[in-house]
């Protein structure tokens, strides 16, 4: 246990050292005026006991024996102690000040690191657990964790240095009393210490429980209510609530009751200091060794002195708990991307792309997604890409965008391996509509201009983009045209939009980016048949000579397309055009053979 | 006008305090006893003190120890102890719990009035407050419970001190406490200038958090790395957030240059009673421990009022408010609730289902999402609704669950009208894939029973319907089967899924139902041939006695149907067979023509 202690006593300088050094960082000048406020604010407290003490003792002494002598005297460290409470409050309110530019100056400095960061991580980051959790923890403590930080390792210095003043104050009644109030103390060091652990485990492990309940009650307020009310399921949810609510509760006081035992012993021990305080300096007074203000001024620096053991006591544990979230925080701004570097290649104007022998597996995990796919989308082609739900079609696409690396194989764009290039300069070949698209709550121009932000007050770029995806459609019944907001969240007259409607935003933003490539994953799925048509009808003039990649369900929408890749359980099972895939009769035949067929069946003329 | 705000006023007021004793009659009682008791101890000890001072000077003058100063001594430290255990301690506790439970209480009925109110109730903006104190009403009802009694007791402590204070010396007590406003009046008005800008700042640091949510979570994470938007929308968060740092310094700093003022000023006071306190005692009038007793005096009752001055004046502008707002939204009541005399409904056949001249507009709209709606559907018949995005048919299906009211029209089941009948006896007509799958973060075996929970246990309708929809290959590769718990929100170990999985569990939901009339909105939208094809199939097998409404885009699944009903603009434009409406050669055998194009080439339709 000593050497436990030991080791744990070793390990605060350097904690000390590595959190000043971050929240210097964020700001060199409050830190200093910070550090110079607390500096004062340190030996603050002692100066009114200290002349309140000699002012008792001169009244005393004049009470005694009045002599006009003491007078100026007297009036004199009246005055300066109505001077220190001024100084008190003062510098008080200068702390409030500092403490809070400081405060917004490390929330900046913070949260703009920590969101370059993640805006800059690999997209990987996000579909691993591990890293995403990581991730979504550090950006929801930071704030609170490096503001923490800097009060916890502030108050936690201060507390020690005050600590050690007291002590040493005391000690001038006479050197024997410091043991004795360094016995008196362990007691309640001991049991605050336990007191604060038990909080945090308790916390820790209950936590759910309450994480639970906001999600039980956020239930009703989402889109599960309908079903809730359809269902009756007011009754489930609302027992599960109360069970986690029991269970929180039960917790709760049981170590309520196991920290009140130890409460009450600490503040007895700790009453014991100030006890021994008034013992000692009674009969020192009976003696005349020390006068009335010396009484006052014992006593008050015992009561102090009781105060500042417990704080420092938590402040240490709450330094502790802080250091550990701020150390998770910093072991993911220090990781470094993988994916997100590129060399120096620009792309040509209209490049050829090969997959050579490409296999893919999320590093986590042993089981290939793609396994040595090989297939060339050519310049000006359209390439269809089939198959069943998880056969890896989505992969395809942040393989070519290069969120990921291939495993194995290789990505050769115009023969060239796809990490020599320019990564920004590489995105910016590809227009894309993805599967689950975003639904911006901004402006339908921006929503659109997304795609490439540059261009957002091009009228005649954005008005293209529309009519090609038929969003135009959408604008004839908006009064702001371009700049109707979109949704209610933050504009109570914004439009919100059908699944149908934004789908077709999306792909706007597609052919808004005027790349030479155009990848678009499931575009048609919450189409209506006559939108879904007419896009699609028109496909090869919409896409204007691009290399394009579809990838839909509906083959209907597919057959046109020069090439169609069948994709199945990760390999390509077939490729062709749809004439020869249909007559191979493999797996391309037999899904186009499923929904022609209910095509076919009936065969009905009009009346005519 | 006034009278009516102050009786509103006192009836929240009520209202909260009530909720005291809510849960716990005795907590409630022990709370205030042990708050009154201990309220006054620290300005009795203040009394205390004084006379141990004095007793003190009283021993140091005689060199000899007294009784008194030992019994003083006692009293002192005695009260101390025992006020710092119970208040610090045991009146904390005390003060959660019964918070605590009260919150309890409250979230049970918020949840069960969520669950009772109608659709439109949600989408009316003009409920948007009320909702949302509903919503928060854990931070922002249950706060105020204590409010009260510890106000309450703060200003007769107040009151009394400052009594006490001007019959011990009225002169030093007025001065001082003429100093001291200047003090409490700027920081009462700073706080309510903060208050104000926090207020009138809520929709930037919305807009402000909505930009960080695209910048750090995954939903956008895609769009930010293709488009390189991280720049673009940094800077959008960094302006609002400048913004908001300044609007809020800029007021900090005034109330700052305000407060070193009045610094000065209240500094001036505590000069005055310093000075004429020392110069009384060396003139002999006065004794030490009144001295003391009067600086702590003084910083006590400065203190309570400072106290005072903060708390009510943010407890009538935030939390009163929430009160009230919450108090409507409990009592709130629709005029759609069930009337006295129900019918009864036949719930083991498929219903026969009536509009007639249905009109429906959403709360807020400015054209009638449904518009003289009339459509027949027969007893175990099966109908499709299809039409272009917008035209009103998933509305169709929230009227006829009766999750919002026709303006105008009615709707009747079985010949009656369906408001005659009780809303959950309605409900249990229906089994339903809503076009957005609600998500649960619970287990497998929860997510498909939720709509039937009394056979949670069933597993052999479970597999059966895990089956129809597709699902139960997945589920029997997971671990722990059934028992998985879906998504990783509470459960390490839980599994994630796919859009498609979860519109599969949707669908199993809707099967299990096992409810003679199954609606499905837009169920295949994100699965392949082969799952749409093999869904298709189950829906026309298990729902063979039964009625249904099918939604879907793909015209394809009309076979499965016996009736298809095109809605346009709220009402039916074309409505029959597949065979009818094809020679008919309307809108319907248009679309269905451009679907089938591709498939079967132009010339052979």
């Amino acid at each position: 246990m000593m050497r436990d202690f030991l080791s744990k006593l070793c390990k605060y300088p350097m904690q000390f050292k590595k959190c000043i050094k971050l929240i210097y960082a964020a700001s060199h000048k409050y830190f200093v005026l910070y550090s110079m406020v607390m500096a004062v604010e340190t030996v603050l407290p002692y100066l009114p006991i200290w002349i309140m003490r000699h002012l008792l003792n001169r009244l005393t002494a004049y009470q005694l024996a009045p002599s006009e002598g003491l007078w100026p005297e007297i009036i004199w460290l009246a005055v300066s102690y109505c001077a220190i409470f001024l100084l008190q409050i003062t510098f008080g309110n200068t702390h409030k000040l500092i403490a809070y530019k400081y405060n917004d100056a490390i929330d900046y400095y913070f949260d703009n690191l920590l969101i370059d960061k993640i805006s800059g991580a690999d997209l990987s980051y996000f579909d691993s657990s591990t890293l995403s959790d990581q991730m979504q923890n550090a950006s929801k403590y930071v704030r609170a964790t490096t503001q923490d930080i800097v009060f916890s390792l502030f108050d936690t210095i201060q507390g020690i240095v005050r600590l050690i003043l007291s002590a040493l104050m005391i000690g001038t009644l006479g050197l024997w009393t410091v043991p004795c109030i360094v016995l008196l103390c362990i007691p309640t060091i001991m049991c605050t210490k336990k007191t604060s652990r038990e909080n945090y485990e308790f916390s820790r492990a209950h936590n759910i429980n309450q994480r639970k309940m906001s999600y039980y009650k956020a239930l009703f307020f989402g889109d599960a209510r309908e079903e809730i009310q359809l269902y009756g399921l007011t009754d489930y949810f609302t027992k599960k609530y109360s069970k986690e609510w029991e269970s929180f509760r039960c917790a709760k006081n049981k170590v309520n009751l196991s920290n009140f035992g130890r409460e009450v012993l600490s503040c007895l021990f700790s009453t014991g200091v100030e006890i021994l305080a008034y013992l000692v300096a009674i009969v020192k007074l009976v003696s005349h060794s020390i006068g009335v203000g010396d009484v006052t001024y014992y006593v008050s620096l015992a009561t102090n002195f009781r105060l500042y053991i417990t704080g420092i006591v938590n402040r240490i544990n709450k330094f502790d708990q802080d250091s550990c979230q701020l150390d998770d925080i910093l072991a993911f701004i220090d990781l470094e991307p993988e994916a997100e570097t590129g060399g120096t290649f620009l792309p040509g104007p209209n490049p050829k792309i090969e997959f050579r022998g490409v296999s893919f597996r999320y590093p986590s995990s042993e089981e290939y997604i793609l396994k040595n796919c090989s297939f060339v989308l050519e310049p000006g082609h359209m390439t269809g890409l089939v198959g069943l739900n998880g056969a890896g079609k989505s992969t395809i696409v942040k393989l070519l965008l290069r969120f990921y690396n291939p495993t194995e194989g290789q990505i050769l764009i115009d023969g060239v391996d796809a990490k020599e290039y320019d990564l920004t300069a590489l995105r910016k070949q590809f227009g894309v509509m993805f599967q689950d698209f975003c639904s911006y709550s901004m402006t339908l121009r921006e929503n659109i201009a997304i795609a490439d932000i540059s261009g957002i007050v091009d009228e005649g770029r954005l008005w293209d983009a529309c009519m090609k995806s038929r969003a135009e459609e959408l604008i004839a019944g908006f009064e702001n045209g371009m700049d109707e907001n979109l949704t209610k969240r933050f504009d109570e007259n914004g439009k919100e939009l059908s699944g149908g409607g934004w789908q077709r935003i999306a792909l706007a933003r597609a052919f808004f980016r005027q790349s030479p490539i155009v990848l678009l994953d499931e575009p048609s799925a919450s189409l209506d048949p006559l939108a879904e048509y007419e896009i699609f009808s028109r496909f090869a003039e919409l896409s204007d000579g691009r290399t394009t990649m579809l990838i839909s369900h509906r083959l209907s929408n597919i057959v046109s397309c020069d090439k169609i890749l069948v994709l199945d359980n990760g390999t390509i099972a077939e490729q062709g055009s749809h004439k020869e895939l249909l007559e191979r009769g493999g797996q391309y035949a037999h899904l186009f053979q499923l929904q022609a067929s209910k095509y076919e069946k009936i065969n009905i003329q009009p009346n005519l | 006008m006034i009278k009516k705000r102050i009786k509103n006023f006192l009836s929240a007021e009520w209202y909260v305090f009530k909720l005291l004793f809510s849960v716990n009659i005795p907590s409630g009682i022990l709370y205030i006893v042990l708050r009154s008791l201990f309220y006054p101890v620290s300005l009795i000890n203040t009394f205390i003190w004084k006379f141990v001072i004095d007793e003190i000077t009283v021993v140091f003058s005689a060199s000899s120890f007294t009784f008194r100063l030992w019994i003083l001594l006692g009293i002192y430290i005695g009260i101390n102890t025992v006020n710092s255990i119970v208040v610090s301690y045991v009146l904390t506790v005390l003060a959660n719990d019964i918070r605590n439970q009260a919150q309890n209480k409250l979230e049970l009925q918020v949840m069960r009035k969520v669950a009772a109110l109608s659709s439109s109730y949600f989408d009316n903006p003009q409920n948007r407050d009320v909702l949302d104190s509903a919503k928060h009403s854990k931070e922002r009802v249950s706060g105020a419970i204590t409010f009260m009694v510890s106000e309450c007791l703060n200003i007769v402590t107040f009151v009394v001190g400052f009594v006490l204070f001007v019959q011990i010396n009225p002169i030093i007590s007025l001065v001082f406490l003429l100093t001291s406003i200047p003090a409490m009046v700027i920081n009462y008005k700073y706080d309510v200038q903060m208050n104000k800008h926090s207020i009138q700042s809520i929709p930037e640091a919305r807009r402000k958090d909505y930009y960080r949510f695209l910048l750090t979570e995954k939903y956008a994470a895609k769009d930010v790395r293709l488009y390189n938007l991280s720049g673009f929308f940094k800077e959008k968060y960094n302006t609002l957030w400048k913004h908001i740092r300044k609007q809020r310094e800029q007021i900090f700093m005034r109330g700052a240059k305000h407060t070193y003022l009045a610094m000065i000023l209240s500094t001036g006071g505590k000069l005055f009673l310093v000075l004429f306190s020392v110069i009384s005692i060396l003139r002999g009038e006065m004794s030490l421990g009144t001295l003391s007793m009067f600086l702590a005096l003084s910083q006590q009752i400065s203190g309570r009022f400072m106290a005072i001055m903060r708390s009510i004046p943010n407890h009538l502008k935030n939390e009163i408010p929430h009160i009230q707002n919450f108090r409507d939204f409990l009592t709130h009541s629709d005029d759609a609730m069930p009337t006295s005399d129900p019918e009864s409904l036949d719930i083991s056949i498929a219903p026969e289902i009536e509009f007639r001249d249905v009109c429906f507009r959403y709360p807020g709209a400015l054209v009638n999402a449904i518009d003289h709606l009339n459509l027949f559907i027969p007893a175990g018949k099966k109908i499709a609704l299809i039409g272009v995005n917008g035209a009103g048919k998933s509305t169709v299906i929230k009227l006829l669950l009766r999750l919002y009211e026709p303006q105008s029209g009615q709707i009747f089941i079985n010949g009656k009208d369906v408001r005659l009948y009780p809303v959950d006896q309605l409900h249990r007509l229906f089994g339903v894939c809503f076009q957005n799958v609600p998500q649960y973060a619970l287990t497998m075996r929860e997510n498909i029973a939720l709509s039937r929970l009394d056979e949670l246990h069933d597993d052999e309708r479970l597999n059966a319907a895990a089956q129809a929809a597709g699902i139960y290959n997945k589920c029997s590769a997971f671990q722990s089967g059934m028992d998985t718990n879906l998504t990783r929100k509470f459960d390490d170990q839980g599994q994630e899924m796919s859009g498609g999985e979860w519109q599969k569990v949707g669908i199993a939901r809707a099967f299990f139902r096992d409810a003679p009339f199954v609606i499905l909105d837009e169920p295949s939208s994100a699965l392949d041939a082969q799952a749409e094809d093999d869904l298709f199939s189950s829906f026309h097998l298990l729902c063979k006695e039964r009625g249904g409404i099918l939604i879907s885009h793909r015209l394809s699944a009309m076979m499965m149907v016996d009736e298809i009903v095109l809605l346009q603009s709220g009402h039916v434009m074309e409505q029959g067979t597949h065979e009818q409406l094809m020679r008919q050669n309307g809108e319907y055998a248009k679309l269905y023509r451009m679907q089938a194009e591709n498939y079967v080439g132009k010339g052979a339709i």
